[in-house]
């Protein structure tokens, strides 16, 4: 259970406090409800590439890092199709320090031309890094617009091409982070060694004269019903050939949702799942075959990837991966329980962390509903079989699922 | 009065962190029982650590490999089973090879510790090593091996080792193709009969437990198994330190480059291990280092550069590695090499080497959150014989060092015109 309490500033800040003082120390977490979704189609990898802005200077700190590692503290952030969110762990006595870094930035930025030129540079070495330079690597680059044909969430938060962010003015940035960058868009959650009254005072003294503003979100056009099969073939210098679906499933926090993750783990969850047992080992027709839920705040995806084993056709593993599929229909009460008991320690494992517990909390009040954080686990040990099986059906049916092809060059 | 926003809070003083106490004991049979009751959460690990790591053995993958079987099945149970026991009480089996010592760790939620001890144990001691699960294992491991190589910084990290310590020496030595041909199942079960050993053995319990029910269930079990003999192994580690100076090119397509360099240096057993650790943060061992501002910050060459100082115990690696544009190849390593001079020709400002101190003194707490982090720390003691007073006595060490003794180390340590060099990618 995280126990939690939350106020919100006259500006709008949202404010959450989760204490915890086994430890002298503090976790500052700020998420922003602004991510590649809000990008305009011309101009795609602008919230990723602001993250990154964020800290090259704000109007009164010219240095952001250094202010917070001269206190002890560290920090970093991501980017997601639906927010951003930064994070600083640091000894809770110097608490305050972070209250005055992440209000400067929200106030205002202020870089030069200069350092623009230099972080663009930076992303596109990232880009390169992790989607050109990697085997496999542009596979989602080249799946989610056929996935999604009109949702902004056709493009990766990286961006679709590196040509946008090469092009990316300083009136561009302006204007994004007034757009989106707002104490009326952002949750702040304040985790550790902490005590609510100190929260309250710094979040008024720091945060409190930032002026809520106008935000620049437009209605996105929403994914329709997928009919039919979708499919796409690419080539690459990859050793081996590939398979990558995605299948449309609920937005993140639906009960629905919580069932498609649950599906995942049946799939492909450690030894005993039915990936590993049907496809790694039994027919051995891939090295490696995962399934996962990809969280969105909009209706988001089901991700399977697997890559063909030596010897083995790539219409081999597809029939084997399907009949792999078929056998969620068969399972038992038996192995439901098991895969509840797995996720619930899971979990409790996973929440031992403080920065863990406050980005749960701030990704939960991203999408509506904090309480998640405390209902999760009864979610899923609630879930019947029934309930499982008719998800399957749904999300699992080939008309729902769009597969890229990677073939070797 | 309006805030002052250009006038950073007052900092308070870093206070120092002190490891909890540990307490040891003997189990009926004469195991070591280390027990650290740790945390909040209702969680702990089991680690079952052996005096075999990758020092003592001739051949690569060979710890790891074997580690990976115990889970293929036991006299009682099947490798699903095994799988579903595990997954029906919330509980996880891993292990971790280490230079002096390889262990298997139980990781649970307390309320089920009891439910799977004696799954840990059986897994541990009476693994049946079935051909079928280690060839489809190695044929697994093939497939990967050959993707992981498509990968610069894989084939970059590898080429360095073998080049920096000779390809007969533990750290050398990798798991390739060749080396998991050679692979057999006998090697796998010597192994395991040889050095998997009560008698080389100790426990460590991390977390939240009731320390009596645990020492009886453990006496129950591990404790009355028969000992064994140790078994008498080599430690095939201890070199000269010698200096090759050399670059080595790997022509790969693709848009980067992998920059890996380095040479041989201190181990953790040296009197200027702490210093050095210091300087090697201060160059590249942090967001604020002189290398990521520079290569990074400055230049935009990169997505991340870093520098580490890898703690063996008596000869250590300094490596620094980036990737970066091919184009940007050649002034990379120029830039690497005057960051390296600098710190040389001058000693950092006093601004600047209490931010880099203040930054490692601050962090030290992350490293101790979790029960699973503490058991990695009472793991490390154990292997190195460094006693949680003296890693809290680093605090001290770490505050006392002064920027010209900083210059000094670099002066001694750093050499920056004799580097190892491996640069793999399309520019190569």
């Amino acid at each position: 259970m995280t126990e939690y309490q939350q106020f919100t500033l006259d500006n709008g800040l949202k404010v959450v406090v989760h204490e915890d003082h086994d430890l002298p120390k503090a976790v500052v977490n700020l998420i922003y409800r602004v991510g590649s979704k809000d990008e305009a189609p011309e101009r795609t990898g602008f919230a990723h590439l602001f993250e990154h802005l964020m800290f090259r200077g704000s109007l009164n700190v010219p240095e952001y890092d250094s202010a917070l590692q001269r206190v002890g503290g560290a920090n970093n952030a991501f980017t997601s199709a639906d927010i951003t969110n930064y994070y600083i762990s640091l000894p809770s006595n110097q608490l305050e320090t972070a209250f005055w870094l992440e209000s400067d930035r929200m106030l205002g930025l202020d870089f030069s031309e200069e350092n623009l030129e230099a972080e663009k540079s930076v992303v596109i070495e990232e880009y390169k890094q992790r989607y050109l330079n990697q085997p496999y690597g542009n596979a989602f680059l080249e799946l989610r617009p056929l996935h999604y044909q009109v949702h902004p969430y056709q493009w990766m938060p990286i961006g679709k091409d590196i040509s946008h962010i090469e092009e990316a003015s300083m009136q561009d940035v302006q204007d994004f982070f007034y757009s989106f960058y707002a104490p009326n868009n952002a949750t702040l959650v304040i985790a550790g060694d902490v005590s609510l009254e100190q929260v309250k005072q710094l979040s008024q003294k720091w945060f409190g004269e930032i002026p809520s503003r106008k935000l620049g979100k437009s209605l996105l056009p929403q994914e329709p019903a997928q009919i039919s099969a979708r499919t796409k073939t690419i080539s690459g210098k990859v050793p081996f050939p590939a398979v990558y679906r995605l299948y449309h499933t609920p937005a993140y926090g639906s009960r629905e949702f919580f069932v498609t993750d649950l599906i995942t783990d049946l799939l492909s969850s450690g030894k005993s799942s039915l990936f590993y047992q049907n496809l790694v080992r039994g027919k051995e027709l891939s090295p490696s075959v995962n399934a996962y839920v990809i969280p969105m705040h909009d209706p988001g995806s089901l991700a399977i990837v697997g890559q063909i084993a030596e010897g083995k056709s790539v219409a081999e593993f597809e029939s084997g991966l399907d009949e792999t599929i078929d056998k969620l229909f068969a399972l038992t009460e038996e192995d439901l329980d098991r895969i509840k008991a797995k996720l619930e320690a899971s979990y409790i494992m996973q929440q031992t962390t403080i920065l863990n517990r406050a980005i749960g909390l701030a990704m939960s009040d991203a999408v509506g509903d904090i309480e998640l954080v405390n209902k999760m686990v009864d979610i899923y040990q609630s879930l019947s079989l029934e309930e499982v099986k008719k998800v399957a059906k749904k999300i699992l049916a080939p008309t729902n699922c769009s597969t890229l092809y990677y073939e070797v060059e | 009065m309006p805030l002052n926003r250009s006038q950073a809070p007052i900092a308070s003083p870093l206070k120092a962190l002190h490891l909890p106490n540990f307490e040891l004991i003997e189990l009926n049979n004469g195991i070591p029982l280390y027990l650290l009751p740790y945390g909040k959460a209702e969680v702990l690990q089991l680690q079952w650590i052996f005096k075999a790591g990758s020092n003592f053995l001739a051949q690569a993958g060979l710890a790891s490999y074997t580690l990976r079987n115990l889970q293929e099945g036991t006299q009682e149970r099947t490798a699903i089973e095994i799988a579903q026991q595990l997954d029906q009480y919330g509980a996880w089996i891993g292990h971790d090879v280490g230079n002096e010592q390889v262990s298997i760790q139980l990781s649970t939620v307390t309320q089920q510790f009891s439910q799977v001890l004696d799954l840990f144990q059986e897994v541990v001691c009476q693994p049946l090593f079935p051909e079928a699960g280690f060839e489809q294992m190695k044929a697994q491991s093939h497939q990967n091996l050959i993707t992981a190589a498509q990968k610069t910084s894989f084939q970059a990290r590898r080429k360095f080792g073998h080049m920096l310590y000779g390809p007969e020496h533990p750290h050398g030595k990798h798991l390739g193709l060749e080396e998991l041909a050679a692979l057999q199942l006998e090697n796998l079960i010597d192994f395991h009969k040889e050095c998997l050993q009560p008698a080389n053995s100790v426990l460590a319990l991390c977390g939240r437990f009731d320390r009596d029910q645990v020492i009886n269930q453990l006496n129950q079990g591990i404790g009355s198994l028969p000992l064994g003999n140790a078994p008498h192994l080599t430690d095939r580690s201890a070199m000269e330190p010698k200096n090759l100076i050399d670059t080595y090119y790997i022509k790969r397509p693709g848009p980067q480059s992998t920059v890996r360099t380095g040479y041989l240096s201190l181990g953790k057993e040296h009197e200027d291990y702490v210093g050095m650790r210091i300087l090697v943060t201060l160059l590249g061992g942090f967001y604020g280092s002189r290398l990521m501002k520079s290569i990074r910050e400055d230049k935009g060459y990169t997505y991340g550069v870093y520098a580490a100082l890898a703690g063996r115990s008596k000869v250590g690696q300094l490596v620094i590695q980036t990737d970066v544009g091919n184009q940007y190849v050649k002034d990379t390593v120029k830039l690497i090499a005057e960051a390296m001079k600098r710190l040389q020709n001058e000693a950092p400002t006093q601004s600047e080497l209490e931010l880099v101190k203040n930054y490692m003194l601050g962090q030290s707490v992350n490293q101790r959150e979790t029960a699973f982090q503490l058991g990695s720390i009472l793991r490390y003691h154990i292997a190195t014989g460094i006693s949680f007073t003296e890693m809290d006595d680093r605090f001290e060490q770490v505050k006392a060092i002064e920027a010209a003794k900083i210059q000094e180390l670099a002066q001694k340590w750093l050499k920056p015109e004799a580097m190892l060099s491996v640069i793999c990618g399309g520019n190569s």
